[in-house]
């Protein structure tokens, strides 16, 4: 038998939990982060992100990948095999409400 | 935000005393090239005619090639536009990015810029600046077609663009707007430029081709305020503006010596 879907409640708690570690696990990451959410509308290669951010291309790949994965950023193949990434609003303001969730929750729980 | 108001069938500028010069406005789904020199205000009447735009309740793409949103929002913010605030809303969406990223998969109506259109329901569309079409085009000849195609495609999505394009000279009798044409693909041209009168420089605005009718054909003093541009009253009693060193009319020259 299949085993149950998680329940909401269990399936934010992992989304955030995935978001935390990606955010917590390096500077670079965080830096690219605060970038789209200054800049919503950059639509930029890996190279390109890489020379307005001033991190080297092969350290931003896996940063980059880390956010596709947890949809911040979407990808969008291009002609000539050039791939652009941009910025998800929709998803920045899930996490975020997910976040703010969470902290008002231990918040609460840390009151009483 | 000074507020301007278009008549009917008109879309205002959001430029004080330019949508006057016009007659109320450009023509719905128009395109209109505001070609100038560096610093003349061109990013900033592309940002009064967005935010007239949210004002008429018709959303707007501003789209640039150079500087970071970042920079158009406190740019805007600076001119009392909270860009930002609009981009988050819905009423505008602010894109940076390359020309070819922009109008990739265009042919199949599946292109950033028709996305960015259909995602707010746009009716205004911002591209600042042309110049950057000319450093991803290898040739004048696809420079212009593409274009073309451009400007074809912008009318069939229902939107009325603004285009700014960068004039090289700083002052001069001489004034050229591009090489390959681009003057002749829109429906109205603005000019803006700096005119030297008596020692000190001034900004000019002209409107040099416009297709809505008859328009002030007159060059009108331009200022830059905290609140956006303000189109002035003309140069009276000044001749050779548009050679760029403009000089009083003669005859006032001569009563000044006697």
């Amino acid at each position: 038998m299949a085993p149950d879907p998680p329940t909401p409640e269990k399936r934010d708690t992992g989304s955030l939990q995935k978001v935390l570690e990606v955010w917590v696990d390096s500077d670079s990451k965080v830096r690219l982060l605060v970038f789209f959410r200054q800049n919503p509308g950059v639509i930029e290669t890996l190279e390109g992100l890489a020379q307005r951010l001033a991190i080297p291309v092969e350290q931003l790949t896996q940063e980059v990948r880390a956010h596709v994965e947890i949809g911040l950023l979407h990808s969008r193949d291009m002609a000539g095999g050039k791939t652009v990434y941009f910025f998800d609003r929709e998803r920045w303001q899930e996490l975020s409400d997910l976040l703010t969730a969470a902290i008002e929750k231990r918040g609460s729980g840390a009151a009483t | 935000m000074i507020a301007t108001k278009a008549t009917p069938s008109r879309e205002a500028t959001g430029v004080q005393g330019l949508d006057a010069m016009l007659g109320g406005g450009v023509m719905p789904g128009d395109a209109t090239l505001v070609a100038g020199s560096p610093g003349t205000g061109k990013t900033t009447l592309g940002l009064h005619f967005i935010a007239a735009g949210v004002a008429a309740k018709e959303p707007g793409v501003f789209v640039t090639f150079e500087y970071l949103p970042q920079q158009i929002y406190r740019d805007a913010a600076a001119k009392g536009f909270p860009l930002r605030e609009w981009d988050d809303a819905g009423k505008v969406r602010v894109i940076c990015t390359t020309p070819d990223v922009l109008l990739a998969r265009s042919a199949d109506g599946d292109s950033i810029l028709d996305e960015a259109v259909r995602s707010i329901g746009a009716r205004r569309v911002v591209i600042d600046s042309v110049v950057h079409f000319e450093f991803h085009h290898p040739d004048t000849r696809t420079l212009r077609n593409d274009m073309a195609g451009l400007l074809n495609h912008l009318r069939l999505l229902n939107v009325t663009t603004l285009l700014t394009h960068e004039v090289p000279q700083i002052i001069g009798p001489t004034v050229s707007i591009s090489s390959w044409g681009l003057e002749f693909l829109v429906d109205n041209l603005i000019l803006l430029r700096y005119v030297e009168l008596e020692g000190a420089m001034q900004k000019a605005i002209n409107v040099l081709k416009f297709r809505g009718g008859d328009h002030d054909r007159a060059y009108r003093a331009l200022r830059t305020t905290s609140r956006g541009l303000v189109v002035e009253a003309g140069f009276t009693g000044v001749e050779n503006i548009s050679t760029g060193s403009a000089r009083r009319e003669l005859v006032d020259r001569v009563k000044d010596l006697i």
